[in-house]
């Protein structure tokens, strides 16, 4: 095993005490370990969100007990299975530049991390497609012992659930045993003074949170969602433990709108377990890019230190619909102030990202890109956020698809980019070889993004509407606007496709070079040396755009086509033009006969 | 359309737009001609202070706008209609399905099994208002409808594998 310096890995002057005192090589394992894993949830969360949708639009319809279980299933692999998960493994490597040692404790609890959350989300996925169950990812009590399923399987998605949550309290126990250790360069040997130090305090109160040099700035969002997502976890953990109970001896039952307050006290922060890693991945590499510091003083430390105190207490905001007694309806009028303050951390970290760019010489790199217009997703979800704190929006927008629009916005449009952006950024360091293309970073990302909003925006317009979420069959009325977002769903799917391609090929996955074939010649035009045609994609997608289009004379040739279509449009920009044209002419021609009426006779 | 989400979203796509502008001014500044002039960092992080008061007061004054506007802050009228609602999977049980015009009605919503949604639209399919339903409580909703016809309730919380057959209706007579 390789041994080296945090200098050599960092090619940045680090605190003396970091220096030199870690197996580097370790830490790049384990990352690059949760960034496949996370990867590959990716593509199973992602295919099952597929299927929801195109069950939704009535391509080929699955029965109710499916889609529920797939929904379960999806929501959960998708969100923390991925977002949260790599997002995880990349505050592991941020912290490691930022000259904080993984060691110790802080190792053991990183390790711990990756098992416990391999085994939660493994859990949940045979619960869901194997047991039956679809109580939804927020399993809202007591709707887990009054479903199709059994008390077994209920048990079981307890169970797995509460491994998640011990991978959260790792990754939380990880995080501080890291931040406060010798890479902070604290004054103070107390572990209070030392948080205190990690939480950016020293910016606020400099003299009485000294360090020998000034925190970087990834580490107080870290911190952050550490110290919250402690606090947030442990009545989750016991409402979990109730239900495992519960499900032995039924007659123990708890209160709806207690364990509903239980439940939201994590389920909010929890949003935040995505949103904060992804912060400390701008903070880090924006500044990389722009070649200057963050542009950002003390009032940073004031922005976070609000963001501790609130993120941890606003989860009612999701029970404002729920209004039973005045002590109830008191509680929401607090929500709305306080979850209003947490969007002030939002607010300045966008400001300093943005001006920190402002007339630099910013390397507009594939990561870079990636965090560009991950930080407009993030004004946009984020507004969309503030409205749904005012509780006279949410009284309208509440369990609407509007809400499923925003989710998405903010968890693929936003984070999602920041992750992809990590691994544009950092695969090359833990793997030492260059991505295998740059140009297919750059098509990832338009075809995640036209694909994203795509997706997105109907969405926002049958909740504004009023068409409900979690509707297995969506009212007629709805079902246009599904229709309509179908090809871009089928970009997402391509765009994510083309990233397993690269990695793949980055990562040197033998098989998948073979199975493609060998590159005919190198675009010497692009930054890449290594850049290579993707003649073979291109004509497996101008295959498909041909298949899809054909069954515009089986059903529904305006779904169809316009897939097609994409399919082999998008096969043109990938060095096969002509077969990508020709693709795109076949599917043309489909949609007319389909619209005439003409039909293969069933 | 509920008109109230309508201007909402109007707002919103205002405020992206202005965002997008924004965003578009920053990232064309890297070009080599806008980054060679001189830029002051310094400067810029003092305005952070700035920005900071503005987003206070932004957050306060739409705090102040519309804190006093929640779903549960209608007053109950002195001839109010009282009906109890039931949600249980997967159906609305109404102690009586006829309403009237301009007259006020009190729903008071209960559930006997999971939690529900009560959410109500009016004839033309428009969104009118929601309410949760949860086991072992009583919520009340008071609405006013100005329009005479068939209103359709929908489930609006998850409640098992029938929630999209979850419908309701009640008739509003003029």
């Amino acid at each position: 095993m390789t041994v080296t310096t945090y200098e050599e890995a960092r090619g940045l002057a680090v605190p003396e005490a970091a220096a030199g005192t870690v197996d580097i090589a370790r830490v790049k394992s384990l990352t690059l370990r949760y960034l496949v894993t996370s990867t590959i949830l990716l593509g199973a969360g992602g295919l099952l969100g597929v299927l929801l949708r195109e069950s939704q639009a009535d391509l080929d319809r699955i029965s109710p007990n499916l889609w529920y279980e797939v929904m379960t299933a999806h929501g959960l692999a998708a969100f923390v299975g991925w977002a949260a998960f790599a997002l995880m493994g990349i505050s592991w490597w941020i912290l490691a530049e930022c000259g904080f040692p993984i060691q110790g404790w802080g190792w053991r609890f990183a390790v711990a991390c990756w098992w416990t959350m391999t085994v939660g989300v493994t859990g949940v996925v045979v619960t869901c497609l194997g047991m039956g169950f679809a109580g939804s990812w927020v399993f809202l009590y007591p709707l887990p012992f009054h479903g199709t399923w059994s008390h077994r399987a209920t048990a079981i998605f307890a169970l797995s659930i509460l491994s998640v949550g011990l991978s959260i309290f790792a990754y939380c126990f990880g995080i501080l045993a890291t931040v406060t250790g010798p890479g902070l360069g604290a004054r103070s040997r107390r572990f209070g003074n030392r948080l205190g130090c990690a939480l950016g305090f020293g910016y606020i109160w400099p003299r009485r949170f000294a360090t020998e040099q000034p925190l970087p700035f990834p580490v107080i969002p870290l911190t952050v969602i550490a110290v919250d997502m402690i606090i947030a976890t442990i009545p989750l953990a016991v409402l979990l433990v109730e239900m495992v109970v519960q499900s032995i001896w039924p007659g123990l039952t708890v209160d709806p709108v207690l364990a509903k307050s239980m439940l939201w006290w994590f389920g909010h922060p929890v949003v935040y377990l995505l949103l904060f890693p992804a912060v400390a991945v701008y903070y880090h590499l924006i500044p990389r890019y722009a070649k200057r510091p963050l542009v950002a003083g003390h009032i940073i430390g004031v922005a976070w230190l609000i963001g501790v105190c609130t993120n941890v207490v606003i989860g009612a905001h999701h029970m404002y619909l729920d209004f039973p007694n005045t002590f109830q309806q008191t509680v929401n009028l607090g929500m709305q102030p306080l979850t209003y303050a947490v969007t002030i951390p939002s607010a300045l970290s966008l400001y300093s990202l943005s001006f920190t760019i402002y007339r630099s010489d910013f390397q507009w790199t594939p990561a870079a890109k990636f965090l560009a217009v991950g930080m407009v997703s993030w004004l946009v979800a984020g507004l969309q956020g503030v409205g749904l704190a005012t509780i006279q929006f949410d009284a309208l927008a509440h369990n609407t698809l509007w809400i499923v629009g925003h989710f998405h916005n903010m968890a693929l449009l936003n984070i999602g980019l920041v992750v992809f952006a990590g691994a544009y950024a950092f695969v090359p360091k833990l793997t030492g070889r260059e991505w295998h293309s740059n140009r297919l970073a750059d098509w990832h990302l338009v075809l995640t993004v036209v694909g994203g909003y795509g997706s997105v925006v109907p969405w926002m317009l049958q909740g504004l509407e009023g068409a409900p979420r979690r509707w297995a069959t969506l009212p007629d009325r709805y079902e246009t606007m599904t229709q309509v977002a179908l090809p871009f769903v089928l970009l997402i799917v391509i765009g994510q496709a083309v990233f397993f391609y690269n990695l793949a090929r980055t990562l040197g996955w033998r098989s998948v070079r073979d199975s493609l074939g060998t590159p005919v010649h190198a675009d010497v035009s692009t930054v890449n040396p290594t850049e290579r045609p993707t003649e073979a994609l291109g004509a497996v997608l101008a295959g498909a755009g041909v298949a899809l289009a054909l069954l515009c004379l089986v059903s529904k040739p305006f779904v169809w086509a316009p897939l097609g279509i994409l399919a082999g449009y998008t096969a043109t920009t990938l060095g096969t033009r002509r077969q990508g044209w020709w693709a795109v002419l076949a599917a043309g021609v489909l949609l007319l006969l389909g619209l005439a009426g003409f039909r293969v006779p069933s | 359309m509920n008109r109230l989400m309508l201007d909402y979203n109007v707002l919103y796509i205002v405020l992206v737009a202005a965002g997008l502008v924004f965003f578009g001014a920053v990232f064309l500044s890297t070009r080599p001609a806008q980054r060679a002039k001189p830029v002051r960092i310094d400067a810029w992080m003092g305005r952070e202070v700035v920005w900071f008061a503005v987003v206070i007061v932004i957050l306060v004054g739409s705090l102040a706008a519309t804190i006093g506007h929640t779903p549960w802050s209608a007053s109950a009228k002195a001839d109010r209609q009282i009906v109890q609602v039931t949600g249980v999977q997967y159906g609305f049980k109404f102690s009586t399905t006829t309403m009237h015009v301009d007259r006020q009605v009190e729903f008071h919503l209960k559930a006997t099994d999971v939690n529900h949604g009560f959410a109500v639209f009016d004839p033309d399919g428009t969104f009118v208002a929601q309410a949760q339903m949860v086991p072992g409580y009583d919520t009340v909703l008071r609405l006013t409808f100005t329009k005479p016809g068939t209103y359709t309730v929908r489930c609006f919380e998850y409640c098992g594998i029938g929630h999209a057959l979850m419908v309701g209706a009640f008739r509003v007579r003029a």
